[in-house]
């Protein structure tokens, strides 16, 4: 999930996704993978982006 | 070079140690410091193999000319029944609560190569404080930890920060960092997870919501 493209497992129990592990691949990401791809999995159920936003003097605005 | 594996002869033409040779010709040995991508460490000691009647840790050791390994004698299933045992004195029971039930090597290990009684009733078992590391994203129950150092040597050789480390010796080792509340600085910090045998470190967000 980050743009390595590394290789990994999703798990996912009735219809959430609970945890995101490496899979061997030795030539992108051996058997490793970044926290940000490893943590990521939240953004898709809890802190979803429904609409961009756009940043300005601090605050957010939601833009079409 | 002309080796024997199990009356077995066998060749190899590559400078293996004793362990990943007989990966190589799938004889399963047990193991928990050994990890292919980390430097060897040696010091679980639950690999040990016969070679030549004496008792080797097997992923220590290089593969000679004209040895005579034994994987399965007596003598070698009796040495690691006990250093099974070993370990498992000071391992909590906390199997039915812990996040790493059914994926852990130790429960494997101990299934497949480990006694089938305990013997130790009258030691306390000893308890270690939880370190405070990786903020959200690591949880530590130290007492859980088999002191495989897989974590220290992944955190020193391929994240390249040396904040954890192997504190104390004999029954007071324990793993540690060296500062109080320390941050892991690296990205790939997270990988200590997966690298751990045994339920001692475990993701944070993960725990309680699939298994347990």
């Amino acid at each position: 999930m980050d743009a390595l493209g590394s290789a990994i497992r999703v798990d996912v129990v009735s219809n959430k996704i609970v945890r995101i592990l490496p899979r061997l691949e030795e030539s992108v990401n051996e058997e490793w993978i970044t926290n940000k791809s490893r943590y990521i999995y939240d953004s898709i159920s809890i802190q979803r982006l429904n609409y961009p936003k756009l940043k300005y003097n601090l605050k957010f605005f939601v833009i079409s | 070079m002309e080796v024997v594996v199990n009356q077995y002869n066998l060749n190899t033409q590559i400078n293996f140690t004793v362990f990943q040779f007989c990966r190589t010709r799938h004889i399963y040995l047990p193991c928990f410091c050994y990890h292919e991508k980390l430097s060897i460490a040696g010091n679980c000691r639950v690999c040990l193999v016969q070679a030549n009647n004496n008792l080797i840790a097997s992923c220590a050791i290089s593969v000679v000319d004209g040895m005579n390994i034994e994987t399965m004698s007596k003598r070698v299933i009796y040495a690691r029944e006990s250093v099974i045992e070993f370990l498992l004195i000071n391992h909590p029971l906390d199997c039915p609560i812990c996040d790493q039930a059914g994926e852990c090597d130790l429960q494997d290990i101990t299934l497949i190569f480990g006694i089938d009684r305990g013997r130790f009733y009258d030691l306390k078992k000893r308890a270690i404080d939880n370190l405070n590391c990786g903020g959200p994203l690591i949880k530590t129950i130290m007492t859980r930890c088999i002191h495989c150092t897989r974590c220290v040597r992944f955190l020193n050789e391929v994240c390249g920060i040396n904040n954890l480390g192997v504190l104390g010796r004999g029954l007071n080792m324990e793993i540690g960092t060296f500062i109080k509340e320390t941050t892991f600085l690296s990205e790939l910090s997270g990988n200590i997870i997966d690298l751990c045998p045994v339920g001692a470190l475990t993701s944070m967000p993960y725990a309680f919501t699939a298994r347990a």
